[in-house]
């Protein structure tokens, strides 16, 4: 299993700016296979990777995500090639829909039908990177604009065919998409006990299309932390599982919540979000049963994270994503250091992941 | 990140106009980009300048100069509005202030039609509306205020839709916005909001064809012209072969004028028309447009490419510097020197040295818009 890492986006406030950068060199040292950057309401995601691509020799780098009612596809394209250009190859694009407080709210576009949008989008950003001459006649993106003065264009520089585009979905339907057209899957609420809710539509999207599972980098959210203070850990995760079901997204849109619904935990997921909602955030967080931390994070003694990371690549998971543990730089690379460790040698053989115990 | 730091630095960008600074356009992604940034610091160049066009984006490159440099400013030259969300080249602008410790320029441009909603397929009507509501907007979010904007073109959030009124979780950077404006409309508009100017197709001798209207814009807001940071592009070629040289470089310009735009609109033609060369452009123009690029490149006065450039021997490229300066140019951005790095060190070495003798020279009163004549430009003006 590799292990990725996600510096998020309130990270690369000037503040934390050169730990951040230390951590990520260290990762890179520490052969982590990749780090995500975020977008979020104020923060994107390119800055940091055009400065991480100076200072990294071989960690890939990955936008988690790129918002598509942020740029047009043109624009996000230009932005991928320049990335892969100065990181001599390491660029993966991710991209994503964000939601419709952001994209209504942020960026003035509207958020209906983000499926098909996200499918016209990503067919144009590869149109567009490929180099092919970009005419496109979608039901939300045409391509040149009617009734301008718009020329069919193609790129100006060389292109990359190569260039790896990761979608973040997590609806049953933009999940089947992504077997279809994507390189990797960006991947969150993922419990690897009911991975098949998530996964077996990947897969039967890319079989639709003469593909298999394997030719699709599956990465998936799970921070590892380690204690032998078990109900500590999972009193420390409880809050952030309930922002994930009560705050992220809107009370009619929130697709972290309906994943975590498909896999069996509906009604819990509902009363979270209920509670959040309702402003009674202490009651919301009481109201995440342990069961569904430990299942939703890596969390527990070595030997209970190292079970879960075995469970996530028997799923099918290829990459695990973890954040930044810690106060301090410092911190924080020891955690990686840790992790990386784990991960790897959980997962190495069976003789060596049946070994793992410290 | 420094509190104040960046203020101090525009103010010495705006008030210093005893000075020519030099900036460099960066060289894409090619190999060796990072290299020559770096060189440029060391020479002392004040800033680096990205473009956009189908290629790259302008904001990833200067991303990666700022992990490899300390001091040198950081522009975009410019990031084409309509290519992203108002609120997306807010971010862009603050992911790469935040990480270059304040060293960073918004310029901003609208592009042109065939580019917009061709290769974006983006809505291009009302350029200049378009750029003064995407500023505001801009300056809404860099301002840490909640972002609720009524304009004519945005209204924000969307009306009648699920989108929130947010405010940026960012910290609050100063982000100084350059306006690149060749007509008198979007010239008025860069001196009433901009702190900068990204001035091309420029001739000292009639800076007053841009200056006055930034003036007045500026004036409509307060402000003077020495309020905003005058740049303008040109190349620079060190050559005893001045007929030579200009020359080519006039007939460089015969796709400015044939290619570029549409029939209806090339900006770059009205700017020189402005300036005295409109029977030139429009028959140059025509000649491409009939298939005869050779001819269409012959009809580019000479004029043109010296007046435009600085070019020539160094006592002269010396002299064209002195104009720039003393017709109140701040920053002169220069494309490459030569072909190979090393050429493009030593020709930029050799352009410093210039800079700082002329910088270093006793200084005539003169202001901002004079018209300090330009013997090379005017002697050859045809018409």
């Amino acid at each position: 299993m590799k292990v990725s890492i996600s510096v998020g986006s309130a990270y690369y406030d000037g503040n934390n700016w050169d730990g951040l950068v230390e951590y990520v060199c260290a990762a890179d040292q520490l052969g982590v296979d990749s780090v995500w950057s975020a977008e979020a309401w104020g923060m994107e995601a390119v800055a940091s990777l055009g400065y991480l691509a100076g200072r990294t020799e071989n960690i890939g780098l990955g936008t988690g995500i790129m918002q598509i009612s942020a740029r047009t596809p043109a624009a996000t394209a230009m932005s991928a090639l320049a990335l892969d250009r100065i990181s001599n190859g390491r660029f993966r694009l991710g991209l994503g829909v964000s939601g419709p407080q952001v994209v209504e709210g942020l960026h003035g576009e509207a958020f209906a039908k983000p499926l098909a949008r996200l499918r016209e989008y990503t067919e144009i950003v590869r149109m567009a990177i490929n180099g092919e001459r970009v005419i496109y006649d979608g039901e939300h993106y045409v391509l040149p604009r009617r009734g301008g003065e718009g020329k069919a264009l193609k790129l100006a520089i060389p292109p990359n065919p190569d260039l790896p585009i990761y979608l973040a979905t997590l609806g049953p339907k933009s999940l089947r998409m992504t077997g279809e057209i994507a390189d990797g899957w960006v991947g969150t609420s993922l419990i690897a006990d009911h991975a098949d809710i998530l996964l077996d539509p990947i897969k039967q999207g890319a079989e639709s299309v003469g593909r298999s599972l394997d030719d699709l980098d599956i990465q998936v959210s799970s921070q590892v932390d380690v204690s032998d203070d078990v109900d500590a850990l999972i009193d420390k995760y409880r809050p952030s599982m309930a922002f994930t079901l009560g705050a992220m997204g809107s009370a009619n849109t929130n697709f972290y919540n309906s994943a975590y619904s498909r896999a069996g935990f509906g009604d819990i997921a509902a009363e979270v979000q209920r509670l959040w909602v309702a402003r009674d955030k202490p009651a919301a967080v009481a109201a995440v049963p342990d069961e569904l931390v430990l299942a939703a994070y890596s969390i527990g003694t070595t030997d209970m994270v190292a079970e879960r990371i075995r469970a996530l690549a028997a799923a099918g998971v290829d990459s695990v994503r973890l954040g930044p543990l810690g106060k301090t730089a410092a911190e924080q690379i020891a955690h990686l250091e840790m992790a990386t460790d784990l991960v790897h040698t959980a997962t190495a053989t069976p003789s060596s992941s049946r070994s793992v115990s410290r | 990140m420094s509190e104040g730091a960046p203020s101090a630095r525009l103010d010495t960008r705006r008030k210093n106009d005893a000075t020519l600074s030099i900036g460099v356009m960066s060289l894409g992604v090619d190999d060796g980009f990072l290299d020559y940034a770096r060189e440029a610091e060391a020479l002392g160049v004040a800033s680096v300048w990205t473009a956009e066009f189908r290629g790259f984006d302008a904001f990833s490159p200067l991303a990666a100069i700022a992990a490899v440099t300390d001091r040198i400013e950081l522009g975009t030259g410019i990031a084409q509005i309509g290519a992203r969300s108002p609120a997306m080249l807010a971010m862009n602008a603050m992911g790469v202030q935040a990480i270059s410790d304040g060293r960073f320029l918004l310029g901003l441009g609208t592009s042109g039609p065939q580019v917009m909603q061709g290769w974006h397929g983006a809505e291009f009507s009302r350029p200049i509306q378009r750029t003064r509501e995407t500023i505001e907007i801009i300056r809404l979010i860099t301002s840490g205020e909640r972002l609720a904007y009524d304009g004519e073109i945005f209204q924000l959030p969307l009306p009648d839709s699920a989108g929130v009124s947010i405010r940026s979780i960012a910290s609050v950077p100063e982000i100084p916005i350059y306006i690149a404006s060749l007509g008198p409309a979007n010239l008025s508009l860069t001196g009433e909001v901009a702190d900068g100017w990204i001035g091309n197709s420029f001739f000292t001798d009639t800076s007053a064809v841009y200056f006055d209207h930034i003036a007045a814009g500026a004036q409509q807001a307060g402000r003077s012209l020495t309020d905003i940071d005058l740049t303008v592009a040109a190349s620079v070629e060190f050559t005893d072969d001045v007929e030579e040289a200009g020359r080519r470089h006039a007939d460089g310009y015969a796709f400015t004028f044939g290619a570029m735009g549409s029939g209806s609109t090339n900006f770059y033609n009205n700017a020189f028309a402005r300036q005295g060369y409109g029977d030139d452009v429009a028959e140059v123009q025509r000649l491409w447009r009939e298939g005869d690029r050779a001819a269409a490149a012959a009809r580019v006065p000479i004029e043109i490419g010296l007046g435009t450039n600085l070019i020539g021997p160094v006592d002269t490229i010396r002299d064209r510097l002195r104009s720039s300066r003393d017709c109140g140019v701040n920053t002169l951005r220069v494309n490459p020197i030569g072909i190979t790095l090393d050429a493009r060190v030593a020709g930029l070495g050799q352009l410093m040295e210039l800079v700082d003798q002329i910088n270093s020279e006793p200084v005539d009163d003169a202001t901002p818009g004079d018209t300090a004549r330009n013997d090379i430009s005017k002697a050859g003006r045809s018409s």
